[in-house]
């Protein structure tokens, strides 16, 4: 088998880079909130881990309509532009529950200890919806 | 993410990366389901444009929300939405300067005095609609901010210890 880069391969390819960074790293934080850390490591942790995710999040969507734009407008249709709308519609809580777990993190920082482990819940509500959207996009790529 | 320290604490301007991002990634949804399954013409564009595109278009959000998220009163949803219209015109403004005016005056052109022409009719007008166009996207999205602050829990926002100026 040849293999060929091109851009719209490279595109991909950081389409795929992005997506594993925007599930992995809430499913990380999950994990090392459950497990009780001092607040101090988890405050250490999310600072670098809310920039990573939200990079995460920019180059997710900078490289999805670049995916989007090399069907040059000749779209499957019927249930493929359902799907789609669908991911699209998913995408969008995707961002606004980030955003909310953003600054539910800027709130907690000068709240006591107990209050900390509440972020557990944002990192696996924000985790779901990305494996939601990697499911959908595996169907619009494959059927 | 914020100091704990006393006395201090760090100002909401450090969260213009996140809302910035947030910015640009509803915008380009937005644009995706009005443009669609036109895209706006973007298929025509190469990669490496359509990067430097989304690229440019991050960075005039972000340098328009970092000057939105300056006032540390911005939880009071009056004042969201005055820096928010002002966040985005400037936007919107450094936009048409810096991105869309040298393309279009280097283009289009091919004698100086036309394009010294060219760029000041352009950029006046181009900015003057930019400005508008911009500040009515940046007064939505501080809708969305602050609501986004109230679900947050931060409704009353990133106060200053007494005493504290607020700002680092």
């Amino acid at each position: 088998m040849e293999l060929t880069l091109d851009a719209t391969l490279a595109v991909r390819v950081l389409h795929v880079i992005a997506a594993t960074l925007a599930v992995g790293i809430p499913v990380a934080l999950a994990l090392v909130v459950a497990a009780c850390p001092e607040p101090e490591v988890v405050e250490r942790l999310v600072t670098p881990a809310e920039r990573a995710q939200w990079g995460a999040l920019a180059v997710l969507v900078a490289t999805g309509v670049g995916n989007l734009a090399a069907f040059e407008g000749n779209f499957p249709g019927g249930d493929w532009e359902t799907v789609l709308f669908t991911k699209l519609g998913f995408v969008f809580a995707l961002l606004v529950v980030s955003a909310v777990r953003t600054f539910v993190i800027a709130g907690l920082a000068s709240r006591p200890a107990p209050h900390v482990r509440r972020l557990g819940g944002w990192y696996l509500a924000t985790a779901g919806l990305g494996v939601l959207i990697v499911g959908l996009a595996e169907v619009l790529a494959h059927g | 993410m914020a100091e704990r320290r006393e006395g201090t604490v760090r100002p909401p301007r450090a969260y213009a990366f996140p809302l910035a991002t947030f910015h640009v990634c509803l915008l380009m949804l937005t644009f995706i389901v009005l443009g669609y399954p036109d895209l706006g013409g973007i298929a025509e564009l190469n990669t490496a444009i359509g990067l430097m595109a989304f690229a440019m278009l991050w960075a005039v959000s972000y340098y328009g929300t970092a000057w939105a998220l300056q006032d540390v009163r911005v939880h009071a949803v009056d004042v969201a939405m005055r820096r928010g219209i002002g966040g985005g015109a400037r936007s919107g403004m450094l936009l048409v300067l810096a991105g869309l005016l040298p393309v279009v005056v280097l283009g289009s052109v091919s004698s100086p005095l036309m394009a010294l022409a060219f760029a000041v009719i352009y950029g006046t007008i181009g900015m003057l609609v930019a400005a508008v166009v911009a500040g009515a996207i940046g007064f939505a999205f501080s809708l969305l901010d602050w609501a986004i602050l109230a679900l947050a829990g931060l409704g009353d926002g990133w106060r200053p210890p007494s005493g504290g100026e607020g700002r680092e």
